[in-house]
């Protein structure tokens, strides 16, 4: 093809031999010129075209492919049956109202169906053939709606257009931008169609007979093209009109042998994508005798080789030969759709669904990517037994991408850079992905919710909502609760600020048995998206990203851990105690700065990880000691645990009232038939949950008024009032807890849906604070709270001991005669002076800083770990 | 239509060898409209089968789908199968096809249903494809295979007809032709001799749920695999174009006895333990316990499961003998799994061995496109014995280390997560886990039972070359499998009064135990037992929890904690 297509056939353009080819078209008798006085070199490989399957349809009727095409025994036939359509196509009455069986495949049958008709009376009116489609009304009506549709027609409610934007032809514009970027295609907004009265028709007429209709389409967008740049080439491609945005999406598992060949709309997400095949168009055959040389298309998805020379004066049997540098080529890719986990049915397996996609559409998307395909619903036949040649019964089926949509990664379709679609970002493209995201929650639903909002028990009845089976822990679902809507996450426009995330983070630290992990997986499935991990079974490797060999390509790829696959969500992290040291390194920076950084086998990259943290942690000894600092329980470093916004510490106390009412919580359990409320208030269905949260995750974005900055501002200073009064160096609230607390605060309105933060928020965000430090952070000597037991792991009463135990060491090494000796040496001998056994940790710590100021250095690690005391230090 | 189901029984006959002749024969008394033939050709040809097959003798006629045996393609079969893939695929059939005869000219309708194959006209017959009258079907492909651990004797229940003896007489002379090649990995157990098909279902019924035990009608051919022809496969694959199928409750067994009568549940119950008791030695505790094990069921009410019991039998005598398959090589833990599997009608085993937890796969995975089977994608109600004796030391990599996870998580969640591309899917399950352990398990069940050092050596004299495990008759058999699957599905509920005497109990014993600086009883522990009192009143037949059952289940606990060592009292709070 390469020879003929591509060099255009226009009038402008001189091309000898392909002039000759419009010539002989011209020629055909009875064939008036169907459409334009400049016939164009359409492609016949276009995208909705079943490489394997001649199209039927206008795409041929105007291609000029040359006379070669003509010559072929076979093709000769099917061209003549075309154009004695073109030219006498008739209303036949029969035919009009006909299903459109033909599954895209029988173009031979067909043209023989049409070559019989050769001889009918010559009626005016030309119409799609088996439909009532008239061509001319199309090309009419589609030319119309290009050159007058302007965005009033779609008239949004809240546009930010001026007057004269808003009767702007939308489409000339954007054909003049398809010139400039040289991408030719076109998105057409299938809305548009229906809000353009006069395209009413053709908006019904393109979703049922998208393979005639689509055609016509790109004839006139190529003909306007043209119009408007007379001097542009079609050379590299053709003008494609790509419609989207169908207003209904068609379920995967409900696509059905009525929706054949119609066009079709569907979502999921795209799991596997083919290498690129290039799929032969045309075959290049030579004689190896005497040169001779023939092409020849594809027909049922076979290219049939010729047996014999067709040269009469060879005729030489089995010497033709495949060329293959000389055959044409189109770009073909299958892949595969999967439903999404919000479209599968509860406790079902997701359903898939095959793609084609052709030229331009090859590798538009990646596997991973959430889509909205629109496309051509297709059918191909299925050889049962290789051997036989028969047609079969039996059809495999698969969509043909006409248009490719990404959805964002939340479930808000996103306006991206796609290549395909750069050239139509207009202003409507944005109003259309609003509305489109609100059309997932029906009116009702949201009347519902907003009713819901006002309730003034909102907080208390979501709460109990989240894990019913567990009894109690009130303040512990509260906090959970506030965590799944989560805060507002601020990039400040100011050159160097930070970037502030809005993700809670929440740790639960407690006794066995007291059901974190059954909180941790109620939340897990109440999240919008997250995953469940346990601490023991992840190496940093699973929590974070890796990169391994496809299997099939053997090119690296960047596979995500949990914390990447949670961007936007909450990953949830059971037993995050046994953690390795290397996984909670890089915990370190998922939960500041929220990115996760990979520099493995020459890939450097850093990947978004937005996500909440929620994770439990079983204290030391496996049971939790009261006489102990959060610190001492749990095997933790300090400067991970101030990560987290809220530390709970679930503690299995003794109080018989509490006891017994749980006991009954957990009979009633046993007894299938009787469900007891214990509690008046009502509980929200896991699902609508869910909803709610999603509702309002993506609809609130609220902003502190001036009264709750006050009030944020007077509950720092209270909390920080705490420590001062009691005695100095104790530390209540940093600058951490007072960014924890605005987002759970902005958390709180999120979850009333309402657009400000006002002060009852804040009033709720530090009782639960206080309800958090109390616990996490109280120094269990003094019984005060002491945040500095959760930023440095040292409390103010150890930080004098410490100081008392550092003169005492430096003491001991500060001697002439003690120069070098183990770690644990060391250790003894201050063991044996001290009346208690100095803990360890303070000793690490007075180590460390000793070596800081110089006194000592420390040789080898571990066990064999020597502390060498300097010189200059026992000299000075 | 009524008078279509009217059939007499002596066409069965007809039914089984020319089913697709039969399909013609009706649908050739109906009228040809596209609405008829897509959706309620289907249900009455549903019907219609369903009313010849009603009868059980009926039934019994047709042959067990089995790729061991010769199957004529074209006739029909049986196959109780688990579905291991629901969405293999969906197939369009041109079910009516307007034909035209190429030489003569002639026209014709054809019809084809049930089938793969074209409309059999000959070569000369061409289909006209824009014809009206042509109607296209859907058909949902679902990757069947028998059901995973089907225990001998629950297979000898469904066929002992005289056909199926005829066929497997046959299959003698029938080299088995290399029907195992493809799909391996659609087995959960690798390596495990079963049958496999794809199974088509016709509108209106659609393909059930993933993991589904069903008992499937349908037509047996060589038939087309459009999943595997994508790959560029075009062998044909032995598929059963199903007319008709039910749902088959794992747990109902079809069993020959009469009901089981409320006052005859002691005397079976009595007749269970002694026979547990004899397979662990005279162990009676254990023996208890491995009862209310297999009574167990896994009930969701809300977001909780309530009513499983996995267990761990410490103590069990270990053996050297190197695990190579999914059979257990050490004679003790054989012992019980064959003691298991007489008594449940599915059961499964996996030996923890490193090489095989290293190198299986234990949960499904569809990340390579299609959804390969996990050793844990299982039929709800399966047994599965999971033998720790011979597990040694040596590395678990990554794969291994998740799939004891995963097992985990099955133990814990009753859940099996499945892996699809870029979302997992958690899938619930209904799986009875037995552990048996030399020492301290790796994994953690719900209850923790030490047998005895009688039990023990009995266990280790067992001789490796011990055959099945027989020790009653059939008849005795049969009844104590029928007690066991009647009990486990009896409903249940708890006494207001039972209740309150339960948390009062519950208040009190933890004050005491603070008082005295004991360790509390936890919220588990309380779980257990509420758990063990539930289950042993199932097995006496009662639906309601009594003051005795709750007193037995406490004392029960309390022998068993009794036993146990100390330190693992420590081990079962964590």
């Amino acid at each position: 093809m390469s020879g003929h297509s591509s060099s255009p056939l226009l009038g402008h353009s001189s091309d000898g031999e392909d002039n000759a080819g419009v010539d002989e078209y011209n020629t055909l008798p009875e064939t008036p010129m169907p459409f334009s006085p400049t016939p164009l070199p359409l492609n016949r490989n276009r995208a909705v075209v079943a490489s394997s399957s001649p199209q039927l349809g206008f795409s041929d009727m105007m291609s000029q492919d040359g006379p070669s095409r003509l010559n072929i025994g076979g093709m000769a036939t099917y061209t003549d049956a075309l154009s004695s359509q073109l030219g006498s196509m008739n209303v036949d009455s029969s035919r009009v109202r006909q299903p459109r069986g033909e599954l895209g495949f029988g173009s031979q049958v067909l043209s023989s169906e049409l070559g019989a008709q050769e001889g009918a009376k010559p009626v005016e009116i030309r119409t799609i053939w088996g439909t009532i489609v008239q061509v001319r009304d199309v090309m009419a009506t589609f030319k119309d709606f290009l050159l007058h549709f302007t965005a009033s027609h779609r008239a949004p409610a809240e546009h930010s257009m001026t007057e004269s934007e808003l009767h702007e032809p939308v489409y000339p514009s954007l054909i003049r931008r398809m010139y400039e970027t040289e991408i030719m295609q076109l998105n057409i907004d299938a809305q548009n169609l229906l809000a353009y009265a006069p395209a009413h028709n053709l908006y019904r007429q393109v979703a049922n007979y998208p393979q005639e209709v689509l055609p016509i389409m790109d004839y006139v967008l190529a003909e306007m093209y043209l119009e408007q740049h007379p001097d542009a080439s079609l050379e590299s491609a053709e003008p494609k009109v790509r419609v989207y945005n169908l207003g209904k999406n068609t379920n995967m598992r409900e696509l059905n042998p009525q929706d054949l060949d119609k066009l079709v709309s569907v979502r999921g997400m795209m799991v596997r994508a083919s290498a690129v095949i290039p799929d032969m168009q045309k075959a290049f055959y030579r004689c190896t005798q005497c040169e001779w040389a023939t092409t020849v298309g594809l027909d049922k998805g076979v290219i049939a080789a010729p047996s014999q020379c067709g040269n009469s004066a060879c005729l030489a049997k089995d010497a033709v030969e495949l060329v293959p540098a000389r055959s044409t080529y189109a770009d073909k890719q299958l892949t595969r759709l999967q439903e999404t986990p919000e479209a599968i049915p509860d406790g079902q397996t997701p359903h898939t669904v095959t793609l084609v996609a052709h030229a331009e559409l090859v590798d538009a998307a990646r596997p991973g990517d959430r889509l909205e395909i629109t496309g051509i619903y297709r059918g191909e036949p299925v050889r049962v037994n290789p051997r036989q040649r028969t047609v079969q019964a039996l059809y495999r089926t698969f969509i043909d991408i006409v248009h490719v949509r990404r959805l964002g990664r939340g479930r808000t379709p996103v306006v991206q850079g796609l290549d395909v679609s750069a050239a139509v970002e207009d202003a409507q493209r944005s109003n259309d992905a609003d509305e489109d995201a609100d059309a997932e929650f029906s009116e009702h639903e949201e009347t519902e919710f907003k009713r819901w909002a006002r309730d003034a028990r909102l907080l208390d009845t979501l709460a109990r909502s989240v894990a019913p089976g567990i009894h109690g822990m009130d303040d512990v679902k509260r906090g959970l609760l506030l965590q799944l809507f989560g805060g507002v996450r601020k990039q400040f426009d100011r050159a160097g600020a930070p970037r502030s995330r809005g993700d809670i983070n929440v740790l639960l630290v407690g006794d066995p048995g007291v059901s974190k992990s059954q909180l941790l997986s109620a939340v897990h499935s109440l999240a919008p998206r997250g995953v469940y991990t346990s601490g023991k079974g992840s190496s940093a490797v699973g929590l974070t990203a890796y990169v391994t060999r496809d299997p099939d390509t053997r090119q690296m790829v960047l596979e995500s851990g949990a914390l990447v696959l949670s961007d936007d969500g909450i990953c949830c992290i059971d037993e995050f105690d046994k953690m390795s040291d290397s996984t909670r390194s890089v915990l370190h920076e998922a939960m500041e700065q929220q990115t996760i950084s990979i520099a493995k086998a020459g890939i450097i990259t850093s990947l978004n990880a937005r996500c909440s943290i929620l994770a439990a942690a079983n204290p030391v000894d496996s049971k939790w000691n009261a006489r102990l600092s959060i610190v001492d329980n749990i095997n933790l470093p300090p400067t991970l645990v101030s990560r987290f916004d809220l530390v709970f510490i679930v503690l299995d106390a003794v109080d018989e009232a509490a006891d017994r009412k749980l006991a009954r919580h957990i009979v009633s359990l046993y007894a299938e038939d009787t469900v007891e409320d214990l509690e008046a208030l009502p509980r929200v269905p896991a699902a609508k949950l869910t909803r709610y949260i999603a509702f309002a995750r993506r609809r609130v974005r609220p902003q502190i008024s001036d009264d709750a900055a006050d009030a944020l501002i007077a509950a720092y200073v209270a909390l920080r009032r705490i420590g001062r009064e009691a005695n100095a160096g104790r530390v209540t609230a940093t600058a951490r807890q007072l960014e924890s607390m605005i987002r759970m605060s902005e958390a709180h309105a999120k979850m009333r849906l309402s657009d400000t933060v006002e002060p009852h928020d804040v009033e709720i965000a530090a009782q639960l604070m206080r309800e958090a430090l109390r616990e996490a952070a109280t120094d269990p000597r003094t019984g005060l709270i002491d945040l500095d037991l959760l930023n440095t792991g040292f409390a103010a009463s150890d930080r004098r001991q410490l100081d008392a135990l550092k003169n005492e060491t430096r003491a001991l090494l500060v001697r002439p005669d003690a120069v070098s000796a183990p770690y644990q040496t060391w250790l003894d001998r201050l063991n044996d002076q001290s009346y208690a056994p100095i803990p360890p940790r303070l000793f690490d710590q007075v180590v460390r800083e000793l070596q800081t100021e110089g006194v000592i250095s420390i040789v080898g690690s571990g066990r064999s770990m020597q502390i060498v005391v300097k010189q200059c230090a026992i000299s000075g | 239509m009524a008078s279509m189901t009217q059939t007499v029984p002596d066409n069965t006959t007809e039914h089984i060898r020319t089913p697709l002749a039969v399909i013609h024969k009706l649908f050739s008394m109906h009228t040809v409209e596209t609405e008829y033939v897509a959706t309620d050709f289907g249900k009455l040809a549903q019907s219609h089968f369903q009313a010849v097959f009603a009868d059980r003798q009926a039934l019994q006629q047709v042959p067990v789908y089995d790729q061991g045996r010769k199957i004529t393609p074209g006739t029909l079969v049986r196959f109780r199968c688990m579905v291991q893939d629901p969405a293999y695929g969906e197939e369009l059939h041109l079910a009516v096809a307007r034909m035209t005869n190429t030489a003569t000219g002639e026209e014709r309708c054809a019809f084809s249903q049930y089938t793969d194959a074209e409309h059999g006209l000959g070569a000369d017959w061409e289909v006209d494809y824009g014809a009206a009258a042509n109607v296209f079907t859907e058909k949902e492909v679902a990757y069947c295979v028998s059901v995973p651990g089907q225990s001998a004797w629950a297979r000898g229940v469904d066929d002992v007809s005289e056909t199926a003896l005829d066929s497997a007489l046959e299959s003698l002379s029938l080299s088995g032709d290399g029907n195992t090649r493809a799909g391996a990995d659609k087995y959960p157990i690798p390596g495990e001799q079963h049958s496999a098909a794809l199974v088509k279902f016709y509108a209106p019924s659609t393909a059930p749920r993933v993991s589904s035990v069903i008992d499937v009608v349908g037509v047996y051919e060589l038939g087309a695999n459009t999943r595997a022809q994508e790959a560029g496969d075009e062998t044909a694959w032995p598929c059963i174009h199903a007319i008709y199928h039910s749902e088959v409750h794992v747990d109902d067994v079809a069993s020959a006895l009469p009901a089981l009568q409320p006052e005859d549940f002691a005397a079976r119950r009595a007749m269970c333990v002694e026979y547990v008791t004899s397979v662990l030695g005279g162990d009676d505790l254990a023996a208890q316990y491995v009862l209310l094990h297999l009574l167990s069921r896994t009930v969701r009410v809300q977001d909780a499961k309530v009513g499983k019991l996995s267990l761990n039998l410490v103590n069990v005598p270990a053996s050297a003998l190197p695990n190579t398959t999914f059979a257990f090589s050490n004679p003790a833990s054989r012992w019980i799994g064959d003691s298991v599997s007489q008594l449940v009608p599915y059961s499964v085993r996996v030996p923890f061995d490193l090489k095989l937890l290293n190198k299986s796969s234990f949960v499904p995975n569809a990340e390579q496109g299609d959804l390969r089977a996990g050793v844990l994608q299982l039929a709800a109600g399966t047994a599965l014995v999971c033998d720790e004796t011979c597990l040694n030391e040596g590395t678990l990599d990554e794969r291994g280390v998740r799939n004891l996870h995963a097992v985990q998580t099955a133990i814990l969640s009753q859940s099996v997560t499945y892996q699809f591309p870029f979302q997992p899917v958690e899938m619930p399950t209904s799986l009875r886990i037995l552990v048996l352990s030399a020492g301290k398990s790796i994994l953690h069940s719900d209850c923790v039972v030490h047998i005895s050092d009688a039990a023990r050596r009995f266990l280790a004299d067992v001789p490796a070359s011990a055959a099945d495990v027989r020790p009653l008759d059939p008849m005795h058999m049969e009844q104590l499998r029928q007690y066991i699957e009647c009990a486990r599905h009896l409903e249940f509920g708890i006494p207001q009064a039972v209740s309150d005497v339960i948390s009062t109990e519950y208040a009190e014993l933890r004050r005491v135990a603070h008082e005295r600086g004991e360790p509390m009883m936890s919220q588990e522990e309380l779980a257990l037992t509420v758990t063990v009192a539930r289950l042993i009143s199932l097995g006496k037949g009662q639906a309601e929890l009594s003051i005795e059952s709750w007193n037995e289940a406490v004392a029960l606990e309390l022998r068993r904690k009794c036993r146990n060592p100390p330190a693992s009292k420590k081990q079962s709070a964590e």
